[in-house]
């Protein structure tokens, strides 16, 4: 009987192998690189919204700003929950605050301050400013970290229909199979898999956790020292639990979610490109395929299963 | 030489505060609650921090009760020692009160009758605890919102007596001897005079208000003028090695609590360490 497509089954087997190996390889070391994020960024030197906008998305951004704006006296909030305006733009807003002030003084709810045509802009112009910095992943980072997963499909495509071919001329395929589903696997999931914050964000967030521990809320910290531009990054960085424990009234009042050291998505309402979602930790790893199967030389390709 | 000599104006650490005590570029000293470390181990992060940077710690004791009639609990002394080392203190310092009585907790600082009897049971319980300590103790005197009827000693001869037979310092309060002294009516200056001065250590300066006509040391109010006036002729008399403000609550914003500290450099002639231009 003659060799599907002209290759023995355990050539076939090893030239899929390599080739794969190759290709994962090739995978995680390109999404390595382009997940790595610019060699150094400080937290410390971003505002506290683009802090809050990294660790927790534009939603916490947008708890970050009013809870500036709350601590420095110009925003309330009446017994129906309704935010009112109580003074002007104060010292050191950014954008994004005046925008959020904006839209308060329109009678907005918290839930509906990210519709404001005003807050989006701005949040859209800070996401915009975190992915060129490098701190966030944009799409076109994704999509070129897609290429190498999409390979690994490729192949993963050739093994099938070799499979295919291999059953209709009556040859083994079992060791073919084994091969041929992990690489399938490895495809899908670091296809489906992209990190919304790069290896450089992630650790830059890491150290200013650290550098601002006093800001935790379980130091119980002295709100009213610190300021509000202090508080503000504290909300950024330990989530809105920060506003619970500094404006119990006011957060209750207009019912802000209460999350404790947040870093991942912060309520359904605010999708966008990058916004909510999942936000696993960097992308390295992957599993340990290794690619050597037991099907060289002798005896292990006789009457079992092999590779077509 | 006093162990703080020179170390000039200090604030009581505290963790609500932490990170505004960390960013005082001239800081030299700071007190922290000696009952808030640690049993065992290092000093938390923030203070290990104070401490690379040269600044002395100072644990302060609440909890001893050394003005008890039972001895002291050798557990407490025993962790303040340990404190005073995890901190490489240059002294600790407790006050001349009484927290507990027969096993039930006050929960505050008591006053003791200035007795002969009292006098001798603090002493006995300073022996205690300075037989345990590496370091020297310094003593704080508190304010005393009532007087007991049996007081054979005045404050001044009380304290004098107790320091001089432990051969303890001096922990001043001076917000302390100008509450008593408006509330007894006297010039808060002439207690100044009675006082060991040569004995102090450091000068605690606290913020209090007027209520119904008394004066309540709170530590959660600013330091009102004349608090600062009686720093000042102290200052005259005699000027202490270092000078701590201490706050304990209602913390004001950044600015207010610098020009505090700022005050307190005017009244005393020490450099500021919020970084202000000296005047």
């Amino acid at each position: 009987m003659a060799d599907t497509w002209g290759i023995p089954g355990p050539t076939f087997l090893l030239l899929f192998a390599l080739a794969a190996a190759v290709v994962l390889v090739g995978t995680l070391i390109h999404r390595s690189r382009l997940f790595a994020g610019p060699g150094q960024v400080r937290v410390d030197q971003l505002s506290p919204q683009h802090t809050a906008y990294l660790n927790g998305g534009a939603a916490l951004a947008v708890y970050s700003s009013l809870t500036f704006l709350r601590q420095s006296g110009v925003v309330a909030a009446d017994e129906a929950g309704r935010l009112t305006r109580t003074g002007g733009l104060p010292p050191g807003a950014t954008p994004l605050d005046a925008a959020v002030l904006h839209a308060v003084g329109n009678g907005q709810r918290v839930k509906d301050l990210h519709t404001d045509r005003s807050v989006a802009e701005a949040l859209a112009s800070i996401g915009e400013e975190l992915r060129r910095g490098g701190l966030t992943v944009g799409p076109d980072v994704v999509s070129r970290a897609r290429r190498g997963p999409l390979l690994l499909l490729a192949l993963f495509a050739v093994g099938v229909v070799r499979i295919i071919a291999g059953i209709g001329n009556d040859r083994p395929v079992l060791f073919l199979v084994l091969l041929v589903i992990p690489v399938g696997i490895l495809g899908l999931v670091l296809f489906a898999r992209k990190p919304r914050r790069t290896k450089a964000a992630e650790s830059a967030l890491f150290q200013a956790k650290r550098h601002f521990n006093h800001l935790r809320p379980a130091s119980r910290p002295a709100w009213n020292t610190y300021g509000p531009a202090q508080t503000a990054l504290a909300v950024g960085l330990f989530g809105t639990a920060v506003l619970w424990a500094a404006d119990p009234a006011f957060a209750g009042e207009t019912e802000i979610p209460e999350r404790d050291d947040t870093s991942g998505a912060y309520g359904p309402y605010y999708g966008g490109s990058d916004g909510g979602g999942s936000s696993s930790g960097g992308d390295s790893g992957g599993s340990s395929c290794s690619g050597g199967s037991s099907c060289g030389g002798g005896g292990g390709c006789g009457g079992g299963g092999c590779g077509g | 030489m006093t162990p703080l000599a020179g170390r000039g104006v200090g604030i009581g650490w505290r963790p609500e505060i932490s990170g505004f005590v960390a960013e005082l570029p001239g800081l030299r000293f700071v007190e922290v609650i000696a009952e808030s470390l640690p049993h065992s181990g290092e000093p938390p992060e923030a203070l290990a921090r104070l401490l690379a940077a040269g600044v002395a710690v100072v644990p302060h004791g609440v909890k001893l009760s050394l003005g008890g009639a039972e001895p002291v609990d050798p557990h407490r002394v025993e962790h303040l020692a340990q404190a005073a080392r995890a901190v490489g203190a240059p002294l600790v310092s407790e006050h001349i009160a009484y927290v507990r009585a027969g096993g039930v907790e006050a929960g505050h600082l008591l006053p003791l009758p200035r007795s002969r009897e009292a006098v001798d049971a603090v002493v006995a319980n300073v022996a205690r605890t300075t037989a345990e300590l590496d370091v020297p103790l310094a003593l704080e005197p508190i304010a005393a919102l009532f007087e007991w009827p049996d007081d054979e000693l005045t404050e001044a001869e009380f304290l004098t007596e107790i320091l001089e037979r432990t051969d303890a310092l001096l922990l001043l309060d001076i917000a302390n001897v100008y509450a008593n002294a408006l509330n007894r009516g006297e010039d808060p200056a002439d207690l100044l005079t009675r006082l060991p001065l040569e004995r102090m250590a450091y000068v605690h300066v606290a913020g209090g208000r007027l209520h119904e006509g008394r004066y309540h040391d709170t530590h959660t109010d600013p330091v009102p003028g004349e608090v600062l006036e009686l720093l000042g002729e102290l200052c005259a008399r005699q000027r202490p090695p270092a000078i701590l403000l201490e706050r304990d609550g209602h913390y004001p914003p950044a600015a207010a609590l610098r020009a505090e500290l700022d005050a307190l450099s005017a009244a005393t002639g020490y450099p500021a360490i919020t970084g202000a231009a000296h005047t």
